[in-house]
């Protein structure tokens, strides 16, 4: 899969937040959008993804060269697309195992015996470090800041998306939570051959990771693009100069 | 209305008790009339088709009922059941009583109408679990009097339905009694067809470190309304009352409960929920009052709805009065609003189209105070008939049985009290 992001211009609430960003990530790519807050990272995300709020007024976003944008989130998500939420919600009252159940049904026709999909579940959610009992629990709700983002790596590792979009997987994590996090998002980009597009303020998280793509966005637009070396640079002269 | 006037209305209504009689709650009123109850009659045909009629309803249910209620015909053969004629009642049940019919119109047309009085008296340490069915297909109005021995416990679970379309009205009243250290829960499920009309009166008391629970979930019905009053007057007691209302089409729901704390560390908790589609309404009315000489109360009136159209309305009107303040915890609150479009982007994203991310988040929110019946066949039941009812929206009939699977379909959400 290749997502291409050709001079997109996205409006919220009647405000232009993403002003002409081009990307193009292929499948198996590790890309790094890194920038100030406010610099219209999180709507980037939301867009490639089909939020209602996040209005197009030019450019395109390509799935293998065809525009995806008159395609609703659902759709986009069964092509392969996956946004790990940098809030995600909670909804009390959906039981977690019920929500990945429907969620992996619905994006993929592969058959799947339910002892499997709880091995599955039960050995990904091992590897985050995230207690067994979760998954009898609420999506989301009464989670730690951790739990949400480590059941959000939980959640792409059982789809099995072909692109995903991170925003801000790192945000809240302490020092071994990010470490774990990582490795998890390494293994599942290897096992999957997956394209990802990783957004963050912080270099933390890239210590444990091989981004071959670094861009620098701010006030809607990408001002610089280059590899590793310019996280080094922006953790030395932060995003300003 | 401007805040001004709802404020004199508030004034108003405090100085002229009796509560549900007073000036604000009059504007948020869902009017109904009563016909003159005329019953079909204990015939040995009618019996034969209402035994028919439950035989059909316990294969789809798989339930059994051990106490029958229809229109003039009652049967029970559980041992701590008695059905009596009202005109059999003797002068000691009728004194026991504890709703007056000078409390409300509705009180005093139950008193009037009543067919049967149905007793339910455990004694001191005596358990029981009845589950009864309560079908109304012309006119059914009931008294159910409980009685709950010292250290005695009690699950009544009901099922109320109807087996025909024709227009009802059914009028069930119920008051519990609860003696010191017993404890009730009290599950009551309608699902009568929509043209039927429901009052549903409930009075209870719970004694020194008494608990009860009651789950009132409102399903069918084209129009229902309730008159709640509990009091917890025993010191240590605690009452939990739960609301669920599910409405569409034109369905109307007057929804008013009152909740007492009378002695020290006392405890009542008021949760209702509504969730309207279609131009259906809703008044919610909790009220709490915490009472004086009251050490250690906790009171609390929650009020939460969720509106699926813009022509669904609800009034929620949480309120309290606190006339004691040492060591007393009373919170009140109501939120409503349409489902939250971030929530169901987030489950579209996962792949879920639009039509069944709606039904998966409302479903949630219901399942949410569903989880809080006890009663395990009953909690299974009310989650398939609530969620057969949100499947049926877009293609189905408030009342019918179709689709409804008891066993295992519900994913039960983080069950906790």
């Amino acid at each position: 899969m290749k997502l291409e992001i050709n001079d997109l211009h996205v409006e919220v609430e009647g405000k232009e937040v993403v002003k002409g960003v081009s990307l193009a990530i292929n499948q198996g790519e590790l890309h790094v959008i890194m920038g100030p807050n406010g610099s219209g990272k999180t709507t980037l995300a939301k867009t490639i993804m089909g939020h209602p709020l996040s209005k197009v007024t030019g450019g395109d976003i390509l799935s293998d060269g065809a525009s995806v944008l008159g395609m609703k989130a659902n759709e986009r998500a069964k092509l392969g697309i996956f946004l790990e939420f940098q809030n995600p919600v909670e909804i009390e009252g959906l039981g977690l195992l019920g929500f990945l159940n429907t969620a992996r049904g619905a994006v993929s026709t592969e058959k799947f015996s339910f002892k499997e999909f709880m091995g599955e579940i039960k050995g990904r959610a091992s590897s985050l470090s995230l207690k067994e009992e979760i998954i009898g629990r609420s999506l989301n709700h009464g989670f730690s800041g951790g739990e949400k983002k480590k059941v959000e790596i939980l959640q792409m590792a059982l789809l099995k998306p072909r692109m995903a979009i991170l925003d801000e997987p790192d945000s809240g994590l302490d020092v071994d939570a990010v470490k774990t996090v990582a490795s998890n998002i390494n293994d599942l980009r290897k096992k999957n051959n997956m394209g990802i597009l990783l957004i963050t303020h912080y270099s933390r998280i890239l210590n444990y990771m091989e981004p071959q793509f670094i861009h620098i966005m701010k006030d809607g637009r990408i001002i610089r693009e280059g590899g590793k070396e310019l996280i080094s640079e922006i953790e030395e002269k932060g995003y300003n100069d | 209305m401007i805040y001004s006037d709802f404020g004199n209305d508030a004034v108003k209504s405090y100085r002229s008790l009796p509560y549900e009689t007073n000036e604000l709650y009059k504007r948020y009123n869902v009017m109904l009339s009563l016909p003159d109850p005329s019953g079909q009659g204990d015939s040995p045909e009618g019996r034969a088709r209402i035994l028919e009629a439950v035989k059909s309803i316990e294969e789809k249910t798989q339930m059994r009922f051990d106490l029958i209620v229809s229109d003039n015909f009652a049967k029970s053969n559980h041992r701590s059941v008695n059905v009596i004629d009202r005109e059999h009642a003797t002068e000691e049940i009728l004194s026991g009583k504890l709703f007056s019919s000078a409390e409300s119109k509705l009180v005093a047309y139950a008193h009037a109408y009543t067919g049967k009085i149905i007793g339910i008296d455990l004694g001191e340490r005596e358990e029981a679990k009845i589950n009864a069915l309560f079908i109304n297909d012309s006119s059914l109005v009931t008294q159910t009097l409980v009685h709950v021995g010292e250290e005695g416990s009690l699950c009544l679970s009901e099922f109320h339905v109807s087996t025909s379309h024709e227009a009802a009205a059914a009028v069930p009243l119920h008051e519990f009694t609860l003696s010191k250290g017993s404890n009730a829960e009290f599950n009551l499920l309608n699902n009568a067809n929509t043209n039927t009309s429901s009052v549903v009166l409930c009075k209870g008391k719970a004694f020194g470190n008494a608990k009860l629970r009651a789950n009132f979930v409102y399903n069918g019905s084209a129009a229902t309304k309730t008159l709640g009053n509990f009091d917890a007057c025993g010191e240590g007691s605690s009452i939990d009352v739960n609301e669920v209302v599910y409405g569409t089409g034109e369905q109307k729901f007057d929804i008013s409960t009152s909740m007492f704390n009378s002695k020290r560390n006392s405890s009542v908790l008021l949760e209702s929920a509504a969730v309207l589609d279609g131009s259906s309404y809703c008044a919610m009315k909790g009220f709490a009052k915490v009472e004086k000489w009251t050490k250690g109360a906790r009171s609390k009136v929650t009020e939460r709805g969720i509106l699926l159209s813009q022509a669904a309305h609800i009034d929620a009107l949480p309120d309290m009065s606190i006339d004691y303040s040492d060591e007393v915890s009373a919170v009140h609150s109501a939120a409503t609003a349409p489902i939250d479009r971030e929530a169901l982007f987030y489950l579209e994203s996962r792949g879920i189209a639009e039509t069944e991310a709606r039904k998966l988040f409302v479903s949630s929110f219901i399942s949410r105070y569903l989880a809080r019946i006890g009663d395990q066949q009953m909690r299974e039941l009310a989650s398939s008939v609530m969620l057969s009812r949100i499947d049926n929206d877009f293609f189905g009939e408030i009342g019918k049985f179709t689709g409804i699977t008891p066993k295992g379909i519900w994913m039960p959400s983080n069950a906790t009290e």
